[in-house]
């Protein structure tokens, strides 16, 4: 069991009790205020986190990070940042067409073809069925 | 009854429009090539084509988003029998015997079996639902703001804590869904919370980009993370190789019957779902068949039980969610939430102030039904060339429609990045064995459950004596307590039987 989960999860825990208890009042003119759910959840975070990360420090079982994971947020990221500069469906068009051909190592007509048909399709439903306003990036403005 | 079936019969004529034709028949057709894929499930595949339903009317959108749940059912069997792996988990039991007689060189009398047997189960279900429906919303009727909340309380508890092994786990997924919750805009008082100064987060956390995140995005990352993701087998099956003989036919109809009703009725209890139906029925099958002891070797009946019950339960579970606004499992949880996007607002009142969306939908069951059952023995051929895409294929292509869907729901590319970042933590979560459904539960009821405490209390000037008022709330409260040390008995005596 891995600690990221319960260790993001207590602090932010104690700053919904904090904020709670503080800023918008546990109990208000004969009723619950805005405060009291927040606090709730926020023992319960603490509560819960605390026990998980117990166990996680006293299990045996190791906890690798695989690469991939890694690889493919970075990945995704970039592929969203390019959506700034080149548009979304471009952005993703390539996206899926590098990750097929160099990280599965498929081959390059068909990573193509997947990259260009996927691309015209998330264009046909959602550009021109749904009429979503997609983004152009920076060079489809200029 | 009769009151019942005119009523449905109104539900037939107005279900017949282009627009709810068109989404019954994109909902099915997409739910059994999303079934049958591993890897991908109902979950991913509803979170992830909910944006589609943004141009629809809310009756035709909500008419899409229940085909393709229950289409998944149907398509689950297609890798279960193929290739030993279920699309979605309540196909598990569909692999212990199709996959047998697959070796057994007859795929296609499996097939057949479970298609036939997911049309059979699904009209049970469909026809209990049917008459129980108004029946169920009449009791509702009688609920005050106490007795609501106190049944949200039991549907989180139910669902939340039962749908996992460990109590802590889920409570806290159910903490975290209380967390997304409170952010914005307070349902009881109207002050904002935690919003960070960020306009994005003044109205609340959106909940398309969330349940994208949760159940596309992270389904991405393990699809990369699995290893093994190399070209499936390519199988072929000729339709002569489809035909069931009568005396087969004979055999079977009792087994569906049986698990039809019974899968129903595990569908209507919150909880319990369509993987805790083919479970039971595949047990209670192979207890009471002639055949029981051959099951697991490649029996038609093994495969039949499973699927009857599965199709029934993803009916059943349609009639808490109408007439309480309960959902009866994580996917009905997430059509609940898509019900409350369109702005309807699931309980007793929804069959007498909306008549003309609840008996249209109900009528596109027994349409999509048909539908599936027809597309499955059409489309042989093209899915089972999709079910050998292998997941190498299928990550990259899942995560560019979740980003463009993420990017639909407000435009912004702000619930772009919430949903990566909800995707990564949710991936966290699943390998540390905290399971998502409960989240996305919470994340849906909470806000309901902060309004009707809110209500209650004003009604007696902050006495909570109220909360204890009549018999109704009384059984609520003892089920909540049933619920909660539940998980934890059953745990105990686990452990004293392996002790022994």
């Amino acid at each position: 069991m891995n600690k990221v989960a319960p260790l993001v999860c207590i602090p932010v825990g104690l700053y919904w009790i904090i904020m709670g208890i503080s800023k918008y009042g546990l109990w208000i003119s004969d009723g619950p205020g805005g405060g009291l759910f927040p606090v709730l959840c926020g023992l319960l975070l603490i509560g819960c986190g605390s026990v998980l990360l117990c166990r996680a420090a006293k299990s045996k079982e190791k906890f690798f990070f695989d690469r991939r994971v890694f690889q493919l947020v970075a990945s995704a990221l970039a592929a969203v940042l390019g959506i700034y500069l080149i548009g979304m469906i471009p952005a993703l068009g390539i996206f899926i067409l590098l990750w097929l051909r160099f990280f599965e190592k498929q081959p390059l007509v068909k990573s193509l073809a997947i990259g260009a048909g996927m691309a015209l399709f998330l264009f046909l439903v959602f550009g021109i069925a749904l009429k979503v306003p997609l983004p152009l990036g920076l060079l489809g403005r200029i | 009854m009769f009151e019942n079936l005119s009523l449905l019969f109104f539900g037939f004529i107005n279900v017949f429009t282009f627009d709810s034709i068109a989404a019954c028949l994109f909902g099915t057709v997409a739910g059994v090539f999303i079934g049958a894929m591993p890897g991908i499930g109902a979950l991913t595949g509803v979170s992830v084509l909910l944006p589609l339903t943004f141009a629809m009317n809310p009756t035709a959108a909500i008419i899409m988003l229940a085909a393709l749940y229950y289409s998944t059912m149907y398509g689950g069997s297609i890798s279960a029998v193929l290739l030993n792996i279920p699309g979605d988990t309540p196909a598990i039991c569909t692999a212990l015997d199709g996959y047998k007689l697959t070796e057994k060189g007859l795929p296609g009398k499996a097939l057949t079996t479970c298609f036939m047997s997911s049309f059979i189960g699904g009209t049970i279900g469909m026809l209990i639902l049917t008459m129980s429906g108004p029946f169920l919303a009449q009791v509702g009727l009688k609920f005050g703001s106490p007795e609501l909340a106190l049944l949200i309380l039991l549907a989180m508890t139910s669902i939340g804590w039962l749908l996992g092994d460990d109590v802590i786990c889920g409570l806290f997924a159910t903490a975290l869904g209380l967390l997304f919750a409170t952010i914005g805009t307070d349902q009881a008082a109207g002050y904002l919370r935690f919003h960070f100064g960020l306009p994005n987060l003044m109205a609340g956390i959106s909940f398309v980009p969330l349940v994208i995140g949760i159940f596309g995005f992270s389904q991405v990352i393990e699809l990369v993370t699995q290893r093994g993701s190399g070209e499936r087998p390519k199988i072929k099956i000729k339709l002569r190789d489809m035909y069931l003989s009568w005396a087969e036919i004979k055999r079977l109809l009792p087994v569906q019957l049986r698990s039809g009703f019974m899968g129903t009725f595990v569908g209507v209890m919150p909880g319990a779902g369509g993987t805790s139906a083919s479970f039971i029925s595949y047990i209670f099958e192979r207890r009471v068949n002639k055949l029981g002891d051959s099951f697991g070797t490649g029996v038609i009946e093994g495969c039949a039980a499973p699927e009857s019950a599965n199709n029934a339960a993803a009916a059943g579970a349609f009639a808490p969610l109408l007439t309480f606004g309960i959902p009866g499992s994580s996917t009905t949880a997430l059509l609940l939430g898509g019900l409350m996007m369109w702005g309807l607002q699931p309980g007793p009142l929804l069959f007498t102030e909306k008549p003309e969306f609840v008996w249209p939908l109900i009528a596109s069951f027994y349409l999509g039904n048909i539908i599936c059952l027809l597309v499955c023995f059409a489309a042989i051929p093209l899915v089972l060339k999709a079910v050998s895409v292998s997941n190498a294929v299928l990550a990259p292509v899942i995560f560019a429609i979740c980003v463009v869907a993420a990017y639909t729901t407000n435009n912004s590319m702000f619930d772009v990045f919430f949903m990566m970042g909800t995707g990564v933590f949710s991936y966290f979560l699943k390998i540390s064995k905290v399971p998502s459904a409960p989240l996305l539960l919470a994340f849906v009821l909470s806000p309901m459950l902060e309004k009707y405490v809110r209500q209650s209390f004003d009604m007696t000037r902050g006495d909570p004596s109220i909360f204890v008022r009549g018999g109704i709330c009384w059984a609520f409260i003892l089920l909540i307590f049933g619920f909660c040390i539940a998980p934890v008995v059953v745990k105990r005596v686990k452990a004293l039987r392996t002790k022994t």
